[in-house]
């Protein structure tokens, strides 16, 4: 048995003249949580409905189990999917939906009780079986889709947007019990999320989607100190991202005229270059020594976060940086148009091209 | 002052007016209802006494009993082919876009605005030449035709009313297209597919146009029968023959109303929902 | 449901084959016929005759004519009865009632229908004895049988049709906007004539013309409501099979209606395509 439950390999996808998935490729290991992230229209949910088996790909090929899918129906593939609305049968009970994958594949009817009762019982409704999804809250509605799917003891787990029609406080919840829910079944989980918190939050590794090609594939600690492009940077936490000139030597000039940094890029022609550097990794003052990266600042606006402040400075040139330097007396005492360094340990900041 | 006598005499005029197009609707079957229990052996208004003979008569009469039936048959028979055909047409034309479904819809929910005489002609003129002219075969084919459209209108207003992830949901959970049909598609559009074949067999039972053509002296529906009895016959008979349609339209509507609720059903009979 | 194009089509062959048979192929001869001579051969000499006979051109303007009058008779009413419904009626049982009126005649044989009013307008019917018991008249009037009951009649059957039209652009009608005119000071008439009446112009449009479409093809309750003493296109289709029998004009005349009511239902589509574009 191989490790990779799920290889997607080289899969395009097109609409008539709309690309959808411009050529993805990505190894799913056996029982791990992954996510696919991304803006909406990036792709990220047709991959997952090529896998369930809802759209048949342009080209490529989607393995299960080293089992080719092309032309296999949904039906008789060995995935389940919690539906971004759910899509309980509003005619049947709670137990009658968990039941009908059960029911489809033939089992006796003291095995399908059976797992019908483990699986409410794994989420947590232990007699609410007879109620129907109307007579069910948002979040025990989504707790039936997730026992439906589980049940049947599926080698991947999809998940669309499964929390999306959830409220703050339940998605917060509902995040947790998900991760117990992985650890506790082993089973395989493909999730498709655009909110990049609940991504870090819960998945083993994240694909990072856009238009149509996973651009960055990794834990999520990697991807938020190492994110591969602008873009990335961008879209998993904040980042300050500072477009920068790049001299013919390769040096890197972070404000013209100001003081040169040591960064270096390949003297390959590139004249710019965006250096990212996170919010909580800024600090007030000039630093100390030559493994800190320091530059005057005007402070424009700050704001009072909890934990820390928020400083909105802009450098130099124009370009504006956000800080969160704690909440210190110094912090406590500057006021807008106060004249200040920033700086930052230089191992903190990242060259990225666009 | 003035501005509130306005508009007061506007709600005055709007109810004014209701009154009168609703009388307008109740009064001819109400007329029709009541001298069918007249007394006396002509038509008079208001009726004289208080008799059930000329039901009597109608049901002792071998002609309009074998026109029952036949119009019962055809209805039955004319309703479940349109059932076999515009169920899976509407469900196609709701789940799946591709290149003739516009043409295709516009032909099949056309009889429902065509002239149901040119219908009745056309039909007459093929069944003569392919040799089944006026028989039951050539009513039957007219018929289908006519009450279709009533099915796919209704069910594909079922449709759309459906998250179609439910059946994606089903297929996901190892359910065959043919199951998914039975188990989760049909129970959720069949109020819609009920009020379809209600209107379908209604619109057989009463057509004239489409039956008149096609009808011999033996093979004749209710309303062709009723049709040739009022160009000799203005009697009581007639008066309870058309009572006991009336009552079978007003069971249908009420049928209507358990399954889908009137309103809905009448909203789906405006012209909005025409092609 | 994801349909295969080879499931889609499986369950399209039943419907397009019988309506290919049974819709198209009856259609297409009756067109051919009306281009046939009775020995053979293709001719326009039947478009000919139709058309340069007054006779049916003064049957044609009757049909317009009388329909004409039926649209106006069940917009007159059909408003008003749509409106009360919206906007006035607030019991559900209330609704309920009028929409089992509404439905009830529209499920009614034409015939028993047309018989309702033979009783209610005849020589001796409802309206005539009242009127002399009344002694407003001294002799019956002619009501039944003539171009009044016609529209009388048709206007009663098509009414339904009217109203529920109205009605269901009148519910579309944002409440907030008629409350909007209302606090912008306008009184209730005002807030009708300015925003209420002009945002359900579609449905009166729309109304209007399948109204006139279907009363233009309706032959029942002038055959019957007629008395023989007017003539309307379906009458004199009918009579080309039953009485004269010249199927070839038949079939031209059919084949008239069918382009006036192409025509009708056309420009119906034109407005209603526009209309669903202008509201997204």
């Amino acid at each position: 048995m191989t490790l990779d439950v799920v290889v997607v390999d080289s899969l395009v996808k097109r609409y008539g003249p709309v690309t959808a998935l411009a050529g993805v490729s990505l190894a799913v290991r056996r029982g791990e949580f992954i996510a696919l992230l991304g803006p909406s229209g990036c792709g990220k949910t047709t991959l997952l409905r090529a896998v369930a088996g809802f759209v048949e790909p342009t080209s490529g090929e989607i393995r299960i189990n080293g089992r080719p899918m092309r032309g296999v129906p949904p039906n008789l593939r060995p995935v389940n999917t919690v539906f971004q609305q759910f899509a309980l049968f509003p005619h049947m009970t709670a137990s009658e939906n968990i039941a009908f994958g059960p029911r489809r594949q033939r089992l006796s009817p003291a095995e399908i009780h059976g797992r019908v009762r483990d699986a409410l019982a794994m989420v947590g409704l232990e007699g609410l079986g007879a109620r129907y999804p109307r007579e069910l809250s948002g979040g025990q509605q989504q707790r039936v889709a997730l026992a439906r799917a589980i049940v049947n003891r599926p080698e991947v787990l999809l998940l669309d947007e499964p929390l999306g029609a959830l409220d703050l406080k339940l998605r917060k919840r509902m995040q947790v019990e998900l991760k117990r829910l992985h650890q506790q079944l082993g089973m395989t989980f493909l999730f498709v999320t655009h909110d990049q918190e609940e991504a870090l939050a819960m998945a083993d590794r994240i694909a990072v989607m856009r238009e149509g090609v996973i651009v960055q594939l990794g834990s999520g600690a990697q991807i938020y100190r190492n994110p591969a492009t602008r873009y990335v940077a961008d879209f998993i936490g904040e980042a300050n991202l500072i477009t920068c000139q790049v001299d013919a030597s390769g040096a890197v000039q972070i404000t013209p005229n100001g003081p040169g940094g040591p960064y270096r890029m390949p003297a390959n022609g590139t004249q710019q270059v965006s250096l990212m550097v996170r919010p909580e990794s800024v600090r007030l003052g000039c630093g100390a020594g030559a493994d800190h990266v320091a530059l005057p600042a005007t402070l424009k606006d700050k704001a009072f976060v909890g934990s820390t402040y928020r400083l909105y400075l802009v450098l130099a040139d124009g370009q504006e940086i956000a800080a969160e330097p704690g909440c210190g007396r110094e912090v406590d005492e500057l006021a807008p148009g106060a004249a200040v360094w920033v700086h930052w340990h230089k191992d903190a900041a990242r060259l990225l091209e666009d | 002052m003035h501005a509130d006598l306005a508009d007061r005499l506007g709600r005055i005029f709007i109810a004014a007016v209701s009154t009168i197009a609703m009388l307008y609707l109740a009064l001819p079957l109400l007329v029709v209802i009541a001298i069918s229990f007249t007394a006396t052996e002509y038509l008079r208004f208001p009726p004289q006494g208080l008799t059930l003979r000329w039901y009597w008569q109608v049901v002792s009469d071998p002609t309009f009993v074998e026109a029952f039936v036949v119009s019962g048959e055809l209805a039955v028979a004319a309703t479940a082919t349109a059932l076999i055909l515009g169920v899976p047409a509407a469900l196609v034309f709701a789940r799946k876009r591709f290149p003739l479904s516009q043409v295709l819809s516009a032909l099949f929910l056309s009889p429902l605005v065509l002239p149901t005489i040119v219908l009745g002609v056309a039909i007459l003129q093929y069944a003569s030449a392919l040799g089944f002219a006026r028989s039951f075969l050539a009513l039957f084919v007219g018929h289908v035709v006519l009450v279709t459209p009533y099915v796919i209108r209704t069910s594909l207003a079922s449709l759309s009313g459906m998250q179609p992830a439910h059946e994606e949901a089903a297929q996901d959970l190892g359910a065959t297209p043919l199951q998914t049909f039975f188990l989760i598609t049909l129970p959720q559009i069949k109020a819609g597919v009920i009020a379809g074949a209600l209107f379908a067999f209604i619109n057989s039972w009463i057509n004239v146009e489409v039956s008149i053509f096609n009808s011999t002296a033996q093979l004749v529906t209710i309303p062709v029968k009723l049709f040739n009895y009022i160009q000799f016959n203005i009697d009581p008979t007639l008066a309870a023959v058309s009572a006991a349609t009336i009552y079978i339209a007003i069971l249908v509507v009420v049928a209507i109303d358990l399954a889908v609720g009137i309103e809905k059903a009448a909203a789906n009979t405006g012209p909005e929902a025409r092609p | 449901m994801r349909f295969t194009s080879a499931n889609a089509a499986f369950l399209m062959l039943g419907p397009i084959a019988f309506f290919v048979l049974f819709f198209l192929a009856p259609f297409g001869l009756l067109i051919a016929e009306s281009f046939m001579r009775p020995q053979g051969g293709v001719t326009l000499s039947n478009y000919i005759s139709v058309l340069s006979d007054g006779y049916y051109w003064n049957a044609l303007i009757n049909t317009l004519l009388i329909s004409l009058w039926v649209t106006v008779v069940s917009f007159l009413l059909g408003y008003p009865l749509a409106y009360f419904i919206v906007f006035h009626v607030r019991r559900p049982w209330g609704r309920r009632l009028i929409y089992v009126l509404l439905m009830t005649p529209l499920f009614t044989s034409n015939i028993v229908r047309a018989f309702g009013w033979i009783v209610i307008l005849g020589r001796r019917g409802i309206v005539n004895s009242s009127l002399l018991a009344l002694g407003l008249i001294n002799t019956p009037l002619d009501i039944l049988y003539g171009k009044l009951s016609i529209i009388i009649g048709l206007a009663y059957i098509l009414l339904p049709i009217m109203a529920l039209s109205i009605c269901s652009v009148l519910q579309t009608v944002d409440r907030s906007l008629i409350e909007a005119a209302r606090d912008l000071g306008a009184r209730p008439s005002r807030a009708f004539i300015a925003v209420t009446f002009p945002l359900s112009l579609p449905g009166v449009v729309a109304g209007s013309i399948i109204v006139f479409a279907l009363s233009v093809s309706a032959y029942v309750i002038p055959s019957i409501l007629s008395g023989g003493r007017e003539m309307v296109m379906p009458i004199l289709i009918f009579q080309q099979y039953a009485a004269t029998f010249r199927p070839d004009i038949g079939a031209t005349l059919s084949v008239v209606l069918l382009a006036v009511t192409l025509l009708l239902i056309g420009s119906y589509l034109i407005l209603f395509e526009r209309r669903l574009r202008a509201v997204g």
